[in-house]
């Protein structure tokens, strides 16, 4: 990181002093294996983006990877960003998947998943039968959001991104951030409202 | 030159924020576990908030593809970049199954074109000398 560069290049951006992940930042750039904490602490999340984003276990994992392994290629250069750790990873990962789309010359056609945890025992079936039925809806609903606001609720209910860091990942501002997430959760209120 | 006071009572009365930076709040308390307050316009904007956060469950990775990347990532950088290359190149030409099949019939062509060519030559270079000895007496 910049901290022992007294000789940053003009222009070049520290990462901000509030990056919750910039002491394990700085041990992965000092040792490689260190990345291991940044992983682990971010590998859930991004397969998670990945998935409701490809629709596919396989092309989730696969985006995944590709995302960490682009990452701890490019940590050395991360001083140069002027954004959080995880803005950055996923900026990353955000550029994967469209990639892994674009390859598939096709838009996600599978429906995003609505049973994805195992009922609890004991459990009320006519209430389970209810809870399932709700996720459905609103998956349906997130699912037919335009491209760029799917993927502002997904970063910011999934991933827990806010919205200058969501701002970050899609090369826009964080008003412009904001004011996606308003005309999403408009449209979804709107859909669910039926 | 100071303001009259009532034009500043009237301008700190009025609402700062744009609806969308009150929505972006109210959605950082709502995935802070707490439930907002907010005005009627953006109630039911934060109601579909809440059932978006209730539907959209944290997924984990599985353990085996998690063991199985992080070996990737620990392995030193020179062997990751080869992996990571024949991985990609290997990606990239399953992606598209036709250009594959094409270089592999072009390949095989090519291959039995030169086998032919070579046997042929053999062939007759053989039957010439064959031709140059002297006859069996």
């Amino acid at each position: 990181m910049t901290a022992g560069r007294p000789n940053r290049a003009p222009g070049a951006r520290r990462a901000p002093a509030g990056d919750p992940d910039l002491h394990d930042l700085h041990a992965a750039q000092a040792d490689r294996a260190a990345f291991d904490v940044l992983y682990r602490r971010y590998l859930d999340r991004i397969y998670g983006y990945a998935f409701y984003q490809l629709g596919d276990h396989h092309d989730a994992e696969d985006a995944t990877e590709r995302t960490f392994l682009a990452a701890l290629r490019a940590l050395p250069t991360f001083h140069d960003e002027g954004a959080t750790f995880r803005a950055w990873l996923f900026r990353i990962a955000h550029n994967t998947i469209l990639n892994a789309r674009r390859s598939r010359q096709r838009g996600r056609t599978e429906p995003l998943p609505a049973d994805l945890e195992p009922p609890a025992p004991n459990a009320d079936p006519a209430g389970l039968l209810d809870a399932a039925e709700e996720r459905r809806r609103v998956m349906r609903a997130v699912d037919e959001l335009p491209d760029d606001r799917r993927q502002v609720v997904l970063l910011r209910f999934v991933d827990g991104l806010s919205s200058r860091e969501i701002g970050q990942v899609m090369d826009r501002s964080e008003g412009a951030a904001r004011v996606l997430l308003h005309r999403a959760l408009r449209d979804l209120a709107t859909a669910l409202e039926r | 030159m100071p303001r009259p006071a009532s034009l500043t009572r009237r301008r700190s009365s009025l609402p700062t924020r744009t609806p969308a930076e009150r929505l972006d709040q109210a959605v950082d308390e709502l995935l802070s576990g707490h439930r907002p307050v907010v005005s009627p316009e953006l109630a039911p904007l934060v109601d579909a908030a809440s059932l978006v956060r209730s539907a959209l469950v944290p997924l984990p990775a599985g353990t085996r593809f998690e063991a199985r990347l992080a070996s990737r990532l620990a392995a030193p950088a020179g062997v990751a970049q080869i992996v990571s290359a024949v991985g990609e190149a290997t990606r990239r030409e399953l992606r598209h199954p036709a250009r594959l099949l094409i270089t592999g019939a072009i390949s095989s062509a090519a291959v039995g074109l030169g086998v032919t060519v070579i046997a042929l030559r053999r062939g007759a270079r053989r039957h010439v000398e064959a031709g140059q000895q002297p006859a069996h007496r």
